[in-house]
């Protein structure tokens, strides 16, 4: 029993970070067609800045974090001004946020005052508080807690402003059929900076919450967006509740791989190209054409 | 349409992460362009006109060559990237692998031209170097065939073309770093130490009026990019030996191809066990079995550990450490109780942690780099949990940023190192630091940059005694019997035929609480591993 609660909690976490940032990349794909792989740039952009205003210059925590958050959202925008929109295709646009992502992990040792080091410790104010978990033998901080009701704030925020709100409508009509929807008097011009915006500021937010439960380094989010780009799939780029479900799956998986199995190595990195794997099979089984569907489905 | 082309690309760039990943890139993980500025300052202010050395840099940060100096030729080595003649940089599965590696392949043909004295394309090494030959003798080596062994032809020249990659003011020696891939945001400075030393010399005049001239690869931490690599240096640039490669993942597998084609592999990092093996391989710094051996002999003995948990990088070199500790601690009437291997990115490190607090370990040890570690005592700190000997470590701890980050849940955390420690500050500590920070300023003081450093001196000294005629076969001669080699940094180095372990010595240093910041302090050593094979 203690470790079925375990690998429940620490599934749960790990799928949590995991449906963070593919529901950025979901975001994005569905509303542009470009694939955003740049969370893990933007997220070093974003935590840098923070923990230098809160441990260089001595800011208070939350608004450091927030004009960390600040910084990712203006560099969505300016990205979306100056590179996306001079791109002709997706794809290019893809390619540019990959070259973003590059650039950025680099930046933390070029900035002189940063240490030319690749880590920073950069707690918060809850460090060292735990919650015990009855029956578990396991504790759960409130750095994981805080990272838990995120996800779950932003899953209900996305989906509300998708399905129920003039933007999001906007955002979806953009999606399903560019024409006909400035045809109908919607400006995409409007609606794409909203999206790279929303986009930036999330992966400085996956960031800030990651960074007190591992560490802030130029990587911090990289791994993740490996599994999270597995995890997309599942979702077929679009649907936020199957992205979910399918980031839950995946560290579920995982964790219980490795708490249930310890003896064979290696089945837990296998994981995501199983499930990538199947994913593909079923969908391609279905035909391009299905494919074309699914991208102008609802949510 | 858009959309499905898009997903196209999606699809190969997400299997092309996972692959990389898979294949122990992690990739992007702390690949980043690390721009070594302060570095490079160091070393071109150092570096003097006309000199041998190729002091590059990884990737973008390709240092701007210096007026008559070498050429920076750092080249990512994987497929794609570098000199390296499969597939294209653009691959997807090198995508993630950082643009450093892109970067310098790019700029690889241009600096390469920019070459001094010495620098240049196999081709010109024997056209330059062509100088006196001894009557009888042949003009040197033929560009592109490899000489195995001793001096070409039948006769010897001296002070000219005496071997392959040796000219009359030149001899080009092949290096292998880390400068990307899941460790290469530190692992730079590992191969920094041993390249700092080889410009020292050559700022010193060089070998016997000869430069050294450095070809820099980098492996990003794996072995097929480092391979791919070494052949390149090999059967392409045509150098003469492999100086001072402090990355296990390269040096492993360059043992049997060094014996296969009779290259002096002077100053590996010995943390493999297949290093050993090698007739034309010299590793300076210990075995990763050493420091398992000698940290559960301390753990059980000192410590009165019994319950051990091990996790451990997924590589030869972390499963032989887990075997090794696990072999010792025996003795002691202890078990390690589980083990679990770790990659770079998936959540091993909590479940690990979580069934270490179940199963009430006494220790839990690991053969981890400072990133891992870091993220496994910080869910420690999360889950409020320590185990009561703490944790201790291979020295993939041993790094002077790594206390910083644990913080106090990593206080009395032991790391194996084979030098002495930094804090001991003996006069050859104090030696070696003034050179390699000579050249580069802001470097991590670790069991490797010491290791690189003597290897390098090892290196510079046995091509000296050489005189003139410098052959592979006299190199590897020389060296294969060095003894007492004075490194100042703790234990001496001797060599013998077939008998290459010369550093059998662990220092151990534990984290603890200096004022208000924690750092690593000697507590024991030298300990000498009597378990270690005699080989």
């Amino acid at each position: 029993m203690t470790k079925l609660i375990q690998t429940l909690i620490i599934g749960l976490e790990y799928g949590c970070v995991y449906s963070l940032i593919a529901m950025g990349m979901v975001l994005v794909y569905r509303t542009t067609g470009v694939l955003n792989i740049a969370h893990g740039g933007i997220g070093v952009l974003a935590g840098f800045i923070a923990w230098d205003l809160n441990t260089l210059r001595g800011w208070p925590y939350f608004p450091a974090i927030g004009a960390g958050i600040l910084v990712a959202v203006a560099a969505g925008l300016l990205f979306e001004r100056f590179i996306v929109r001079r791109l002709a295709a997706p794809a290019l646009a893809t390619v540019a946020t990959l070259a973003l992502f590059l650039l950025l992990q680099g930046l933390v040792f070029v900035v002189p005052w940063w240490g030319n080091t690749w880590g920073q410790v950069f707690n918060s104010p809850f460090a060292n508080k735990q919650v015990a978990i009855p029956g578990a033998d396991y504790s759960v901080s409130w750095d994981q807690l805080i990272l838990f009701g995120n996800v779950l704030l932003f899953f209900a925020g996305l989906y509300f402003i998708l399905r129920r709100t003039r933007v999001g409508l906007a955002m979806r009509a953009v999606s399903d059929d560019p024409t006909a929807a400035r045809l109908m008097g919607i400006r995409q011009k409007l609606v794409a900076p909203v999206v790279w915006g929303l986009a930036f500021g999330l992966s400085g937010l996956t960031t800030m919450l990651l960074a007190p439960i591992l560490l802030l380094d130029n990587t911090s989010l990289t791994a993740f967006t490996l599994k999270a780009l597995t995890v997309t799939f599942v979702g077929g780029l679009i649907s936020l509740p199957l992205t979910v479900l399918g980031a839950i799956t995946l560290s579920m998986l995982e964790v219980s791989t490795q708490l249930y199995l310890p003896n064979v190595k290696g089945l837990s990195d296998a994981w995501p190209f199983l499930i990538l794997i199947v994913v593909l099979v079923a969908r391609f089984a279905r035909g391009t054409k299905a494919l074309e569907d699914t991208a102008v489905a609802p949510a | 349409m858009a959309y499905l082309g898009s997903r196209r690309l999606f699809v190969l760039l997400t299997a092309g992460a996972l692959a990389s990943a898979a294949c122990g890139g992690s990739a992007a993980q702390r690949a980043a362009l690390k721009v070594q500025s302060q570095n490079q300052a160091g070393t071109n202010a150092a570096a003097p006109g006309g000199g041998g050395y190729s002091g590059g840099d990884a990737g973008a940060s390709a240092a701007p060559a210096e007026a008559g100096a070498a050429t920076s030729d750092v080249a990512g080595s994987s497929p794609g990237a570098g000199a390296s003649s499969s597939g294209s940089a653009a691959s997807p599965a090198a995508g993630s692998n950082s643009a450093a590696k892109s970067s310098s392949a790019a700029a690889q043909p241009a600096t390469r031209s920019a070459a001094g004295s010495s620098g240049g394309s196999g081709a010109q090494s024997s056209g330059a170097g062509a100088g006196k030959v001894l009557p009888g003798g042949s003009s040197g080596p033929t560009p592109g065939a490899p000489t195995p062994g001793g001096p070409p032809g039948a006769g010897s020249a001296v002070g000219g073309a005496t071997d392959v990659g040796v000219t009359a003011n030149s001899i080009k020696v092949g290096h292998i770093g880390i400068y990307s891939g899941p460790v290469g945001s530190f692992g730079d400075d590992l191969s920094y130490a041993g390249r700092a030393k080889l410009q020292e010399i050559n700022d010193s005049g060089g070998i016997n009026g000869r430069k050294l001239d450095v070809l820099v690869r980098d492996d990003a931490w794996d072995g097929t990019k480092g391979m791919n690599a070494a052949r390149d240096l090999v059967e392409r640039e045509h150098i003469f030996a492999f100086c001072c490669i402090m990355s296990v993942n390269t040096s492993d597998p360059l043992t049997p191809y060094a014996d296969e084609h009779k290259i002096p592999h002077i100053g590996a990092d010995g943390w493999g066990e297949p290093q050993y093996k090698g007739a034309w391989t010299f590793p300076v710094s210990a075995s990763a079995v050493t420091e398992a051996h000698m940290l559960a002999k301390y753990q059980a003995e000192k410590q009165g550990a019994k319950r051990v948990a091990i996790i451990y990088i997924n590589n030869p070199t972390g499963r032989a450490y887990v075997k090794a500790y696990e072999e010792v601690i025996k003795k002691f009437n202890g078990e390690v109780v589980f083990s679990q291997p770790a990659t770079f990115d998936d959540p091993g490190t909590t479940t690990f942690i979580a069934q270490a607090r179940t199963q009430n370990i006494d220790t839990i040890s690991t053969y981890l780099d400072p990133g891992i570690f870091t993220r496994l005592v910080r869910e420690a700190a999360a889950q409020n949990y320590k185990p009561k000997n703490a944790f201790s470590g291979a020295a993939g701890l041993y790094f002077q940023v790594t206390p910083n980050f644990t913080g106090p849940n990593g206080e009395g955390t032991i790391a194996a190192t084979h030098w002495v420690t930094n804090d001991m500050d003996t006069p050859g500590y104090r030696a070696y630091k003034a050179v390699v920070e000579k050249y580069y300023p802001k470097i991590d003081h670790s069991t490797w940059t010491k290791g690189g450093f003597v290897g390098a001196s090892i290196f510079g000294n046995a091509l000296k005694s050489l005189g003139l005629e410098v052959t592979r076969q006299r190199l590897k001669d020389t060296v294969d019997t060095l003894s007492n080699f004075e490194t100042g940094l703790g234990p001496n180095i001797s060599f013998s035929p077939g008998h290459h372990r010369a550093n059998k010595t662990i220092y151990l240093a534990q984290i603890q609480r200096s004022g208000d910041k924690f750092e690593f302090k000697y507590i024991a050593g030298p300990l000498v591993d009597e378990y270690a094979e005699t080989n």
